[in-house]
């Protein structure tokens, strides 16, 4: 009886966690089944000839370029955060954060409004100096990978200091008090602790540099996505943009595989509290050196944009908050809760399934779940659409045969449709946190759980749900910023009237009013930080 | 309890449905942003008491969302900027031929299509801005000069990827050939001064700072900028008749091949090409209206007559590939 109701369960899981996993799959197999459809010889031609060159070592070097300085200034804030103390150090552990509700696609516009020949630093300069020379042009790679770095280093700096304070924490004390150097410690050591974590993180900061559009386009680098939109608005060939955006489907599998592969082997837990323990104390000029790296940090990545913007908003005679703008802010936040909801179920379910039903095909299914992540988000709309009215014409063709039914489609520009496409795409945010989380509670306790019988709900219930907790918290507020940032497929999926701040934001920077969009863009930032600030809250 | 709650849920996430469904409602799918037709639309409303839900993204989205609604489309009229995007909306068959005697008398026949399925509602000038600090208008000719060694390090463009530079180089093949276009838009690079700019007003405010000394913009940015700074340092240059004239661009709709509403629509479309409401729908944007009748604003008259390039616009369209190819081909980022 017992082990019926244990098949009927693990039978369950499957089909839950296939689903979620199908769902997910099926616009991405859209995007690769392009390649069925007649190939348009000379766009391809074309491409191949004057572009593909270019955008490739574009795209590479961005890549690696924000990879390495998110690794950077990621994991040595993370260890200076949670290894030391030194002035500010208390609050600038948390501050650091803050950068996530800022959108690379508003810094961007913010810095080069800052930077530009015609902005107030080089106006400045040269009045002051005669030249301004020495001020590097951001409209350019290395401005590009700039200001990309500074938008997703939390994404390391977050994880790598989860990892630094509860990981291996003995053995680092033991190295110190053995007389090794901090140095030594941070880099023997700590580093490949964490190399779970840091490797997580730069997953998604290179899937997240790999879709991104807005910050490219306004920086003016060739990357696969500048590419995608040029085949698709300018050649008008859908099919050559989802056969182009096919490579970068493959791109997020291998980087997806890479990441898997560097965290096989190990299984990392530790009960140890978070930040239980005070940090060691820095004095003099290592204090100082430590404030001031933090501080910089935070100050370019988070004060400074924000600081723009208000200075943009207040410059503005049309800067009013009407009531159209509290509209769209409250569009903005019940999409934002909606979807998060989503993903974090979803989530939940694909990583549980495969922790409590021990298959090959369940992991694969948890890993599947993620790739959503890895697609443009135009090109997910573009799939994620055509399924759907496909779907609904399906829907509406029975309705109609069997009740008479003559009226417009169901499914197309719902909220429903829009929540289900969001929740897909950013499923990989909630399950990376959820996943960690769930790495760190030790299948001894499963086990032992099983041996007093305690299985599947209860088990979740009794075990890994108060474990838990924070993560599933953490993820839901993760995906619940990235949705309210999310800008492509708001735009193609959303009904009439439905119109978010990135939607408002896009419609006011793709004509050049930068100051018109500070408003809402400041809106963003702001109800993006509510969930940070709790976010922290969990976090300690 | 929580049942209770289901029907709502349902309806509020199906809730559009119903909304799209009432009658008197016309359904607009257009690229035109939200501040520049809403305004317009309200009038129509008061006017009319016919109700218009719009829906905004780029044409390229707008299309596929067009094509896989399909027949079911609630969509009526497509309202886009740029003639090449008219011209391919047409080619795939969005459209549906209308035969409206006062659309063809309010708009001239170059800015409409020639088999009525599309028709402009303004005119957009894509002109010479440049910094009279730093040069004189004399020395100013057409767009080819441009090219020329004397402009070298003094010249600033947008980004070849805004569909306005690619219909202004696919108007500029129709005129005189893909070799010489070639050469000249060669030129253009080897000239630039900056990086090029992801928008005019960027374009604009370089010109204005003295980064470069003239470039290539659409009017209305120009008459924005001029409204926040009157005292900008920059000024508008025509191209004359004998040098080719001025490369203009439209912004148009047309209505769709099974819009729901078919005669409420056009009479929108027909009202959107009266005078009255072109003026409004020019005045919004600091454009020009395509009916000779409405006068634009005093800002845009006080910038000077101009002799528009004598060309029909649906070179913009079917040259625009090859304008694009072309500018990749000789670097033009």
């Amino acid at each position: 009886m017992k082990a019926n109701k244990r098949h009927f369960q693990s039978k369950s899981w499957l089909f839950l966690s296939f689903g979620i996993a199908g769902l997910v799959l099926t616009p991405i197999l859209v995007v690769l089944g392009s390649w069925l459809l007649p190939v348009q010889m000379p766009h391809w031609q074309h491409l191949m000839e004057h572009l593909l060159l270019s955008l490739v070592w574009q795209t590479g070097a961005l890549l690696v370029g924000v990879c390495l300085l998110t690794f950077l200034i990621g994991v040595t804030l993370a260890w200076l955060c949670s290894q030391y103390r030194f002035p500010g150090s208390a609050w600038l552990k948390r501050g650091l954060i803050l950068p996530f509700a800022i959108p690379a696609y508003v810094s961007a516009f913010v810095f080069v409004g800052l930077l530009d020949y015609s902005g107030p630093l080089r106006t400045g300069a040269r009045i002051f100096f005669g030249s301004d020379a020495w001020i590097p042009e951001i409209r350019s790679l290395p401005g590009g990978i700039f200001i990309l770095s500074l938008a997703l280093f939390p994404y390391v700096y977050v994880l790598s200091f989860d990892a630094f304070s509860t990981q291996g924490r003995s053995s680092l004390e033991a190295a110190r008090s053995l007389g090794s150097s901090s140095f030594s410690v941070f880099y023997r050591l700590a580093i490949s602790f964490a190399r779970p974590w840091i490797a997580g993180a730069l997953c998604l900061v290179s899937l997240e540099v790999l879709n991104d559009f807005g910050t490219v386009s306004i920086v003016g680098v060739n990357s696969f996505t500048t590419a995608i939109y040029k085949v698709w608005f300018g050649f008008f060939s859908p099919t050559t943009a989802a056969q182009l955006s096919s490579f970068l489907v493959i791109l997020a599998f291998l980087i997806f595989y890479v990441e898997q592969r560097s965290r096989q082997g190990h299984r990392y837990t530790s009960s140890t509290n978070l930040l239980q323990r005070q940090g060691i104390p820095l004095r003099g000029m290592q204090a100082l050196g430590a404030s001031f790296y933090a501080l910089t940090v935070f100050v370019l990545a988070f004060l400074l944009p924000l600081a723009q913007l208000l200075v943009w908003v207040f410059m503005d005679p049309w800067a009013i908050f009407s009531l159209e703008l509290a509209q769209i802010l409250f569009h903005s936040l019940v999409l934002g809760i909606l979807a998060a909801s989503l993903a974090t179920l979803a989530a939940l379910i694909v990583c549980l399934a495969a922790r409590y039903v021990p298959r090959k095909s369940l992991r694969r299914s948890q890993q599947i779940a993620q790739l959503g992540y890895g697609i443009p988000g135009s090109v997910m709309a573009i799939g994620i659409f055509l399924v759907m009215v496909r779907i609904d014409h399906g829907l509406v063709g029975i309705l109609e045969k069997l009740f008479d039914y003559t009226g417009p489609l169901l499914l197309t520009g719902t909220i429903l449709s829009m929540v289900v496409a969001l929740g897909i795409r950013f499923l990989a945010v909630a399950s990376s946190s959820i996943d960690a989380g769930l790495t760190r509670i030790s299948t001894r306790l499963d086990e032992v759980g099983q041996l007093y019988g305690t299985y599947g709900w209860q088990q979740f219930r009794l075990i890994h749900w108060p474990l838990l907790k924070g993560s599933i918290a953490s993820g839901f507020f993760l995906v619940f910023v990235d949705v309210i940032k999310e800008m492509p497929l708001t735009l193609m999926t959303r009904p009439f009237g439905w119109d978010s701040l990135s939607v408002r934001i896009y419609g006011l920077t793709s004509e050049g009013e930068w100051q018109r969009a500070a408003l809402p863009a400041l809106c963003l930032v702001l109800i993006g930080m509510i969930p940070l600030f709790l976010f922290q809250q969990k976090r300690s | 309890m929580t049942y209770k709650l289901l029907p709502l849920l349902i309806t509020f996430l199906l809730g559009s449905v119903a909304y799209s469904a009432t009658d008197k409602t016309i359904t607009v799918y257009s690229e035109r942003k939200d501040h520049l037709i809403k305004p317009i639309f309200d009038v129509y409303t008061k006017k009319t008491g016919v109700k218009i839900n719009f829906l905004t993204d780029s044409t390229a989205a707008l299309i596929q969302r067009i094509q896989g609604e399909g027949q079911k489309s609630p969509a009526d009229i497509l309202l886009t900027v740029d003639a090449g995007n008219l011209w391919n909306a047409t080619q795939i068959g969005l459209f549906q031929p209308v035969n409206s005697e006062s659309l063809q008398r309010n708009i001239p026949e170059f800015q409409r299509d020639p088999g009525q399925q599309w028709f402009g509602l303004s005119q957009r000038a894509r002109t010479i801005v440049y910094n009279p600090a730093k040069i004189k208008a004399e020395d100013i000719k057409n767009y080819e000069n441009l090219a020329e060694p004397a402009f070298k390090k003094r010249l600033c463009l947008r980004s070849s990827k805004k569909v306005y530079n690619q219909s202004l180089v696919a108007m500029l093949i129709a005129e005189k050939g893909e070799a010489q276009v070639e050469k000249i838009v060669k030129g253009w690079v080897l000239n630039l001064a900056a990086p090029v700019f992801q928008d005019d007003t960027a374009l604009i405010e370089a010109v204005a700072a003295g980064q470069c000394d003239l470039g290539i913009a659409n009017t209305y940015y120009f008459g924005r900028l001029l409204e926040k700074n009157p005292k900008l340092s920059a000024k508008l240059f025509w191209p004359n008749k004998e040098s080719g004239g001025v490369h203009v661009n439209i912004s148009g709709a047309g209505i769709l091949k099974y819009a729901p509403h078919k005669d409420e629509a056009i009479k929108l479309l027909e009202w959107l090409s009266s005078i009255e409401a072109q003026e409004l729908f020019a005045e919004l944007n600091h454009e020009y209206p395509v009916n000779p009748a409405s006068k634009a604003s005093s800002l845009v008259q006080s910038w000077g007559k101009f002799e528009p390039m004598a060309l029909s616009m649906v070179k913009a369209g079917e040259l625009q590939e090859k304008a694009m190819k072309l500018m990749d081909r000789v670097g033009y980022n």
